[in-house]
Protein backbone atom coordinates (compact mmCIF):
# COMPACT_ATOMS: atom_id res chain seq x y z
CA UNK A 1 0.00 0.00 0.00
CA UNK A 2 1.65 3.01 -1.11
CA UNK A 3 1.81 6.02 1.20
CA UNK A 4 3.57 9.49 0.57
CA UNK A 5 4.80 11.23 3.36
CA UNK A 6 5.56 14.81 2.84
CA UNK A 7 8.48 15.45 5.00
CA UNK A 8 9.23 19.44 6.86
CA UNK A 9 12.28 21.14 6.30
CA UNK A 10 14.11 20.17 9.75
CA UNK A 11 13.94 16.36 8.97
CA UNK A 12 15.01 16.55 5.71
CA UNK A 13 18.95 15.75 6.62
CA UNK A 14 17.11 12.09 7.13
CA UNK A 15 15.74 12.04 3.46
CA UNK A 16 18.49 13.24 1.31
CA UNK A 17 17.17 16.62 1.35
CA UNK A 18 13.99 15.19 -0.14
CA UNK A 19 10.83 16.86 0.42
CA UNK A 20 8.46 13.72 0.13
CA UNK A 21 8.86 10.31 0.35
CA UNK A 22 7.16 7.09 -0.32
CA UNK A 23 6.21 4.85 2.87
CA UNK A 24 4.24 1.83 3.35
CA UNK A 25 2.23 0.53 5.96
CA UNK A 26 -1.46 0.71 7.64
CA UNK A 27 -1.22 2.74 10.22
CA UNK A 28 0.55 5.75 11.93
CA UNK A 29 2.22 4.02 15.00
CA UNK A 30 2.73 6.18 17.90
CA UNK A 31 2.44 10.39 17.80
CA UNK A 32 5.09 12.73 19.70
CA UNK A 33 3.60 15.49 21.21
CA UNK A 34 5.83 18.24 19.77
CA UNK A 35 4.72 17.34 15.79
CA UNK A 36 1.49 17.19 14.16
CA UNK A 37 0.77 14.80 11.64
CA UNK A 38 -2.21 15.31 8.58
CA UNK A 39 -3.51 12.81 6.74
CA UNK A 40 -5.17 14.04 3.51
CA UNK A 41 -4.99 17.65 5.61
CA UNK A 42 -6.81 16.41 8.55
CA UNK A 43 -5.18 16.50 11.79
CA UNK A 44 -4.76 13.04 12.96
CA UNK A 45 -6.41 14.18 16.74
CA UNK A 46 -9.42 14.14 15.08
CA UNK A 47 -9.46 11.26 13.27
CA UNK A 48 -8.58 8.61 16.26
CA UNK A 49 -4.25 9.63 16.93
CA UNK A 50 -3.07 6.50 17.06
CA UNK A 51 -5.62 4.22 15.31
CA UNK A 52 -5.97 6.40 12.27
CA UNK A 53 -5.72 4.27 9.45
CA UNK A 54 -4.21 4.46 6.17
CA UNK A 55 -5.38 3.51 2.68
CA UNK A 56 -3.69 3.12 -0.66
CA UNK A 57 -2.59 6.87 -2.22
CA UNK A 58 -2.86 8.79 1.34
CA UNK A 59 -0.78 11.80 1.99
CA UNK A 60 0.81 12.28 5.68
CA UNK A 61 1.96 15.44 6.18
CA UNK A 62 4.38 15.93 9.33
CA UNK A 63 5.10 19.48 10.72
CA UNK A 64 6.60 20.48 14.27
CA UNK A 65 4.47 21.72 16.77
CA UNK A 66 5.07 25.49 17.08
CA UNK A 67 4.30 26.96 20.66
CA UNK A 68 5.90 28.29 23.32
CA UNK A 69 5.03 30.80 26.45
CA UNK B 1 22.83 38.07 12.37
CA UNK B 2 19.19 38.51 11.35
CA UNK B 3 18.53 41.12 8.43
CA UNK B 4 15.24 42.64 8.24
CA UNK B 5 13.64 45.57 6.23
CA UNK B 6 12.03 47.64 8.16
CA UNK B 7 8.18 47.31 7.34
CA UNK B 8 8.80 43.87 8.24
CA UNK B 9 9.92 44.71 11.69
CA UNK B 10 6.94 47.24 12.08
CA UNK B 11 5.02 44.48 11.05
CA UNK B 12 5.86 42.21 13.77
CA UNK B 13 5.32 45.19 16.21
CA UNK B 14 2.18 46.66 14.96
CA UNK B 15 0.49 42.24 15.47
CA UNK B 16 2.13 41.99 19.10
CA UNK B 17 0.34 45.69 19.69
CA UNK B 18 -2.88 44.93 19.03
CA UNK B 19 -2.66 41.48 20.34
CA UNK B 20 -1.66 42.71 23.68
CA UNK B 21 -2.33 41.31 26.74
CA UNK B 22 -2.48 37.71 24.80
CA UNK B 23 0.93 36.85 23.25
CA UNK B 24 0.66 37.25 19.26
CA UNK B 25 2.63 35.06 16.95
CA UNK B 26 3.70 34.16 13.51
CA UNK B 27 6.44 33.98 10.95
CA UNK B 28 7.91 35.89 8.30
CA UNK B 29 8.52 33.47 5.03
CA UNK B 30 11.27 33.87 2.69
CA UNK B 31 13.14 31.78 -0.45
CA UNK B 32 14.07 28.77 0.88
CA UNK B 33 18.00 28.97 1.33
CA UNK B 34 17.99 32.42 1.41
CA UNK B 35 17.94 33.67 5.15
CA UNK B 36 15.69 36.33 3.81
CA UNK B 37 12.78 37.53 5.88
CA UNK B 38 9.75 39.17 3.07
CA UNK B 39 6.87 38.19 3.90
CA UNK B 40 5.15 38.39 7.52
CA UNK B 41 2.36 36.17 7.86
CA UNK B 42 0.08 36.72 11.55
CA UNK B 43 -1.20 32.90 12.78
CA UNK B 44 -3.81 32.79 15.29
CA UNK B 45 -2.98 31.70 18.86
CA UNK B 46 -4.99 28.99 19.42
CA UNK B 47 -3.84 29.18 23.05
CA UNK B 48 -5.50 32.71 23.63
CA UNK B 49 -3.32 33.40 25.93
CA UNK B 50 -1.34 35.79 27.75
CA UNK B 51 0.94 33.51 28.81
CA UNK B 52 1.58 30.89 26.15
CA UNK B 53 1.11 30.82 22.39
CA UNK B 54 0.88 27.99 19.94
CA UNK B 55 0.04 27.72 16.08
CA UNK B 56 -3.77 26.46 15.23
CA UNK B 57 -2.41 22.95 13.12
CA UNK B 58 -4.99 23.47 10.47
CA UNK B 59 -3.97 26.79 9.50
CA UNK B 60 -0.38 25.84 10.30
CA UNK B 61 -0.87 23.70 7.38
CA UNK B 62 -2.04 25.48 5.08
CA UNK B 63 0.70 28.21 5.79
CA UNK B 64 3.13 25.93 5.64
CA UNK B 65 1.71 23.99 2.50
CA UNK B 66 1.72 27.54 1.06
CA UNK B 67 5.25 28.19 1.37
CA UNK B 68 6.02 25.06 0.28
CA UNK B 69 4.07 25.88 -3.06
CA UNK B 70 6.06 28.74 -3.25
CA UNK B 71 9.82 27.77 -1.91
CA UNK B 72 9.75 29.19 0.73
CA UNK B 73 10.64 28.38 4.26
CA UNK B 74 10.13 29.94 8.01
CA UNK B 75 12.93 32.59 7.82
CA UNK B 76 11.76 34.23 11.34
CA UNK B 77 9.35 32.70 13.79
CA UNK B 78 7.72 35.65 16.19
CA UNK B 79 5.89 35.86 19.04
CA UNK B 80 5.30 37.88 21.88
CA UNK B 81 5.77 38.04 25.88
CA UNK B 82 3.50 40.53 27.47
CA UNK B 83 4.60 40.65 30.91
CA UNK B 84 8.39 39.47 30.72
CA UNK B 85 11.29 40.33 28.35
CA UNK B 86 12.39 39.53 25.47
CA UNK B 87 14.12 36.23 25.94
CA UNK B 88 13.28 32.95 25.36
CA UNK B 89 11.28 30.88 27.86
CA UNK B 90 12.15 27.67 29.04
CA UNK B 91 9.10 26.51 27.10
CA UNK B 92 10.13 28.46 24.01
CA UNK B 93 13.19 26.44 24.03
CA UNK B 94 11.80 23.17 24.43
CA UNK B 95 9.02 23.89 21.41
CA UNK B 96 11.97 25.73 19.02
CA UNK B 97 12.05 22.76 16.52
CA UNK B 98 13.59 25.02 13.37
CA UNK B 99 17.24 25.05 13.91
CA UNK B 100 17.42 27.39 10.97
CA UNK B 101 14.46 29.71 11.89
CA UNK B 102 15.55 33.28 13.87
CA UNK B 103 13.48 32.98 16.80
CA UNK B 104 11.91 37.10 17.02
CA UNK B 105 10.81 37.70 20.89
CA UNK B 106 8.94 40.54 20.89
CA UNK B 107 7.89 42.35 24.61
CA UNK B 108 4.69 44.30 24.88
CA UNK B 109 5.00 44.74 28.78
CA UNK B 110 6.32 48.35 28.54
CA UNK B 111 3.24 50.59 26.74
CA UNK B 112 5.41 52.80 25.52
CA UNK B 113 8.67 51.17 24.65
CA UNK B 114 8.53 47.57 22.58
CA UNK B 115 11.67 45.55 22.73
CA UNK B 116 12.56 43.62 19.73
CA UNK B 117 14.99 40.78 19.82
CA UNK B 118 16.25 38.34 17.71
CA UNK B 119 17.72 34.55 18.96
CA UNK B 120 18.89 31.68 17.09
CA UNK B 121 17.69 27.96 19.53
CA UNK B 122 19.66 25.13 18.44
CA UNK B 123 19.98 21.91 20.56
CA UNK B 124 18.65 23.64 23.28
CA UNK B 125 20.85 26.52 23.25
CA UNK B 126 19.64 29.93 22.86
CA UNK B 127 22.04 32.60 21.22
CA UNK B 128 21.51 36.06 21.06
CA UNK B 129 21.75 37.84 17.45
CA UNK B 130 22.70 41.51 16.18
CA UNK B 131 19.63 42.77 14.43
CA UNK B 132 19.74 45.00 11.56
CA UNK B 133 17.05 46.57 10.03
CA UNK B 134 17.20 47.77 6.50
CA UNK B 135 15.28 50.33 4.48
CA UNK B 136 13.57 49.88 1.29
CA UNK B 137 11.98 53.28 0.82
CA UNK B 138 9.83 53.25 -2.68
CA UNK B 139 11.25 49.81 -3.80
CA UNK B 140 15.40 51.28 -3.92
CA UNK B 141 17.50 49.14 -1.29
Amino acid sequence: MAIAVRIPTILRNYTGGEKQVEASGSSLGSLHRFVNVYVNDEDVRFTGALDTGLSDGDEVTILPAVAGG
Amino acid sequence: MLILDRSVRDAIVSHARRDHPDEACGIVAGPAGSDRPERVVEMTNAARSMTQYEFEPAEQLRVYRDMDDRDEEPVVVYHSHTATEAYPSRTDVRYASQPDAHYVLVSTRDPGETEFRSFRIVDDVVTEEEIRISETVGGEA
